[in-house]
């Protein structure tokens, strides 16, 4: 029978490596990047847009979609763009996309308002986008 | 093809208790099974993976209901190829008389697979996805809305 320590290690790095790789999961971070793809990604002239980079056999990613499918609904001027990477690799890596999901928020002039890397929290981008909760019914 | 997104956790939970077992108990027969499992998923694909099967058995016995959402099998299933490549190789040599280094690759897969069935972290999935953006160029068109 062999030892069991060497089998906790091995549970305990792993797990480790876990942590460090969600510690950042939908957390906003500034950037100074500009989407100048915005027009042939089919974004409207004047629209703001929630930008989801997606990848093949990413989970996430449907629930990302609902987030901003939440966010978006019923608000004029934002659209919602799907870049699957693995269609569009120069343009993931022209933007430093190394997971999937990552959604930009990206102001009407191509200016991004932050990105997010995972699923992001709704409140988080409605308070990018400027835009209020919808009202829940009582 | 499409997966049951709870299909490889399911799956990753079972190949962490045997794997473990194997180990623990130095049970080289029973990591040649994983291994021919491994092989079974990522040669013939998942629909074909005893895992896989069983969880499909699981699910109308228990009645778990409709997938809550699905993706795309290649991501999973290369992460069975990773399986196979590490615990194959665990497998060779300790046939060849180095469980040392043979135990260490199977141990790698052991958490690898804690991890997915513990967290839905696949890292396989993950280095798959980053695969394919360091491999192609842009193939042209726009994105779906």
């Amino acid at each position: 029978m062999n030892e069991l320590w060497p089998l906790l290690v091995a549970v305990a790095v792993a797990g480790a490596g876990a942590w460090w790789w969600r510690r950042g999961e939908g957390q906003v971070r500034s950037s100074d990047e500009r989407f100048a793809e915005l027009r042939t990604l089919g974004v409207p002239p004047g629209s703001r847009a929630l930008v989801e980079f997606t990848a093949p056999g990413c989970g996430p990613c449907a629930d990302a979609r609902r987030v901003l499918d939440e966010v978006a609904g019923g608000v004029p001027g934002i659209a919602i763009v799907e870049v699957d990477v693995a269609r569009h690799p120069d343009l993931a890596r022209r933007h430093h996309v190394l997971r999937a999901p990552t959604v930009f928020v990206v102001a009407a002039d191509g200016q991004t308002l932050g990105r997010v890397g995972g699923v992001p929290a709704a409140d988080d981008l409605r308070a990018l986008l400027g835009v209020s909760a919808p009202l829940t019914a009582r | 093809m499409e997966i049951d997104i709870r299909g490889p956790r399911f799956s990753a939970a079972v190949t962490f208790v045997v794997l473990a077992a194997a180990y623990l108990l130095d049970a080289v027969v029973l990591l040649g099974f994983q291994v021919a499992v491994f092989a079974v998923a990522a040669l013939a694909g998942l629909r074909w993976s005893p895992y896989g099967n069983l969880f499909r058995l699981l699910k109308r016995r228990l009645n778990l209901g409709p997938p809550p959402a699905t993706e795309s099998e290649a991501g999973p299933r290369f992460s069975q190829l990773m399986g196979l490549l590490f615990t194959g190789a665990g497998l060779a040599l300790l046939l060849a008389g180095r469980p040392g280094p043979g135990w260490a690759l199977v141990l790698v897969v052991v958490a690898l697979s804690g991890l997915l069935a513990a967290t839905g972290l696949c890292v396989g999935c993950e280095m798959y996805a980053l695969g394919t953006r360091l491999r192609r160029t842009d193939t042209g068109g726009g994105a779906a809305p």
